[in-house]
């Protein structure tokens, strides 16, 4: 990564050479092999840009998140690497994120797009939304921001609060605020909370989670949605981003898993923008190279492809189907989740703390035993009990 | 509501009173927010709810990230609403962080400059609407959603009998005593879980900011190494991305240390000094000598709680 950086950097100045590198990554690999189907799509050297559903907003295809954001020179990187769709909200380390991009915005205001996020609940006041957004501006040290979203939404009864929509309304009559999304983190109900964003006509943008493991069948949704004039953000591109198992792709194409699952939800050509979490100088680098271009490149598809013909059926999407038909009433969830904290986050240890505060019969000990109704009632096709099994053995190995 | 608050407590002693973790702190069912004058109006509403690092999410789905990197062990939390006006609402959440280092970094990560310093725990401060502490390796907060004067007052009376219901000493990371006192801005005291100073391979460190000539200020920071070879490893990928993004200069430290001064748009003059374990250095301290000064003086301190076994 260092190498990009330094080839384009000896040439060029600071502005550039973050987007120039990218797009240089970028050719080293071959180009892209499809086009970019979006018609509402310009691409310059660096990140290209997207429009946002119905709005008049041209948002940079692989946006900046804020979240556990404190060096403000990182955001100073991202908009000079292209990634000039920020978003944030008040709730990220209590303003704190909010007061970071304000030190730049005082000086590069012009150069983003901006958004920050407010969290209704049902019953959340008109004046107390107005409020938290004023908290915002002056954090931010902005007098607007270009998007305002009710902020992790969980269900879509709190899109019913008329309030959220009277105090946007306020808020764009007085210059505040430009345009209404929402964000959703839930994977069991962001699809009703699309369907309902479509429903209200009053959202402009929605910003929900979408990878290539999971959501395929969320094609037809976006289609919708695009079609009802709603911009699609979306983030947590990476799938489980089990890396590690895959170095041996990655060490032959010189590519990486988050840069392939980026480029992957951007051949839909209803995502306006993939909204990543740069936490240091080195992942904004990757990600900007991710999003110079639109197409899949033949390496980033193989790595894919290969990536889900390994881990499809081992990759547990945590619908918890599969807990229904277990009467032994094992914690089939948490057991796999500690299993993924044993394999791939390199907290073996914590892993197994953690499995040993379940109960003895939420452990999967017995698993070997039983016949394994579970298989059968997994939608996607995983030998639950085998891997149950193969998790119990990991995680109980050294416990008293 | 004693009823409801032992609830809390089992839930919390419940979900920390697994095997392996005999040293979790435990709480005392009968003194976490016992009912009195100030807290009989307020009902918890449903069950407190337990989370762990597997769950999270459900709570807080995209803020877990920065919890877990802290070392989140459990959380419990439980919401009150006004018997009476129905609108008031409090949030009462406690975090066992796993250690104080945890506990700090999560206190520290929340805080903005015009906190108020709250006299709770360990450490403690008022920041809209929420009083925020910790206490050794607790981190806990009382949010006030409807900011009402009324509540405020019941949430910092709440905040104080949590607190006492936490069986712990009100203990401060030692690496906090690394950081020299004087001129330090108090309350900019931070441990940064990774990515200090937004480089993954600088990893954990501690920080504070500082002032000087009269209103301006410059960052002190320290990443705690392995040993000299980390150090070294640290130091060089630094003079790497300097190289790449700005310029580097060779500076002396004495004492055999390795010190260089960077100066690039995403480094700010970044000065920076490796000893034999230790990384250290200052942000944007155009007084190198003073800038030296403070960071070998960071570097004896931190030498001398290693000696002393305190780290």
């Amino acid at each position: 990564m260092h190498e990009a950086i330094k080839t384009q950097a000896q040439t060029v100045s600071r502005r550039c050479f973050l987007g120039a590198g990218a797009a240089g990554v970028l050719t080293a690999l071959g180009g892209p092999v499809g086009a970019d189907p979006s018609p509402t799509t310009t691409q310059a050297a660096g990140i290209g840009k997207r429009r946002l559903g119905r709005t008049d907003l041209m948002v940079s295809q692989v946006g900046f998140g804020s979240y556990n954001l404190s060096n403000p020179r990182l955001v100073d990187a991202a908009i000079d690497a292209g990634m000039t769709l920020i978003e944030t909200a008040a709730s990220y380390q209590n303003g704190r994120a909010e007061e970071t991009i304000g030190q730049v915005m005082k000086r590069r205001r012009g150069d983003v797009l901006l958004g920050t996020g407010w969290k209704p609940d049902e019953k959340a006041k008109t004046s107390e939304l107005l409020s938290e957004l004023d908290g915002s501006l002056k954090r931010l040290q902005t007098d607007h921001v270009d998007l305002i979203r009710a902020y992790d939404v969980t269900r879509p009864s709190q899109l019913d609060n008329s309030s959220l929509y009277e105090a946007f309304e306020k808020a764009r009559q007085a210059g505040k605020a430009r345009h209404l999304g929402l964000s959703s983190h839930s994977r069991r109900s962001q699809e009703a909370i699309i369907e309902k964003a479509i429903e209200t006509g009053r959202i402009a943008y929605v910003m929900v989670k979408y990878n290539f493991m999971e959501f395929p069948h969320i094609f037809d949704l976006f289609e919708r949605a695009d079609k009802a004039g709603i911009g699609i953000v979306v983030f947590k591109t990476g799938a489980g981003e089990r890396q590690k198992e895959m170095d041996d792709l990655r060490e032959r194409d010189k590519l990486t898993l988050k840069q392939a699952s980026v480029r992957w939800a951007l051949t839909n050509p209803h995502v306006a923008s993939v909204l990543t979490t740069a936490r240091n100088f080195e992942q904004i680098r990757e990600f900007a190279a991710a999003g110079a271009g639109a197409g899949l490149t033949t390496q980033q598809s193989r790595l894919l492809r290969e990536y889900r013909h390994r881990f499809d059926r081992e990759y547990c999407r945590y619908c918890g189907q599969c807990a229904a038909a277990c009467s032994a009433g094992v914690d089939v969830e948490r057991t796999m989740r500690y299993a993924m904290y044993h394999d791939y986050y390199d907290a073996p240890d914590e892993a197994k703390r953690l499995y040993a505060c379940l109960d003895t019969a939420q452990q999967a000990g017995a698993c070997s035993e039983c016949a394994g109704p579970c298989r059968a009632a997994c939608p996607h096709g995983l030998d639950v009990p085998k891997q149950l099994t193969a998790a119990h053995r990991r995680l109980s190995a050294g416990l008293a | 509501m004693k009823r409801q608050l032992v609830l809390i407590l089992a839930a919390v002693v419940t979900s920390t009173g697994c095997r392996g973790t005999a040293d979790r702190f435990q709480l005392d069912p009968q003194r976490l927010v016992p009912r009195d004058r100030r807290t009989r109006s307020w009902e918890l509403v449903g069950e407190p709810k337990v989370y762990g690092p597997g769950n999270l999410w459900e709570y807080l789905d995209g803020q877990a990230p920065t919890y877990l990197d802290y070392g989140m062990v459990t959380c419990a939390h439980a919401e009150y609403r006004h018997k009476y006006q129905p609108d008031r609402k409090l949030i009462l959440d406690l975090f066992d962080m796993g250690d104080v280092d945890g506990a700090f970094g999560l206190l520290s990560a929340g805080r903005r400059r015009e906190a108020e310093t709250l006299e709770i725990g360990s450490l403690g401060y008022w920041q809209d609407g929420r009083a925020c502490w910790m206490r050794d390796r607790v981190f806990a907060q009382v949010i006030v959603p409807d900011a009402g004067l009324a509540s405020f007052a019941t949430a910092g009376y709440m905040a104080l009998l949590a607190d006492k219901a936490i069986d712990l000493p009100p203990t401060l990371p030692p690496a906090l005593e690394a950081l020299p006192e004087q001129d330090r801005i108090a309350g900019t005291e931070s441990f940064v879980a990774r990515d200090m100073l937004g480089h993954d391979y600088l990893g954990a460190g501690w920080m504070a900011d500082y002032e000087y000539r009269a209103g301006m200020e410059y960052r002190l920071f320290w990443v705690p190494c392995a040993d000299a070879g980390e150090a070294r490893q640290r130091i060089d990928a630094l003079r790497r991305f300097g190289t790449q993004n700005g310029r580097v200069f060779d500076m002396q430290a004495g004492g055999g240390r390795t010190a260089l001064l960077i100066i690039s748009d995403y480094t700010g003059r970044l000065l920076v000094v490796a000893d034999s374990q230790d990384l250290a250095g200052t942000v944007d301290c155009l007084d190198e000598q003073l800038a030296v000064q403070k960071v070998n003086a960071l570097l004896e301190r931190a030498r001398k709680l290693r000696t002393d076994g305190r780290l």
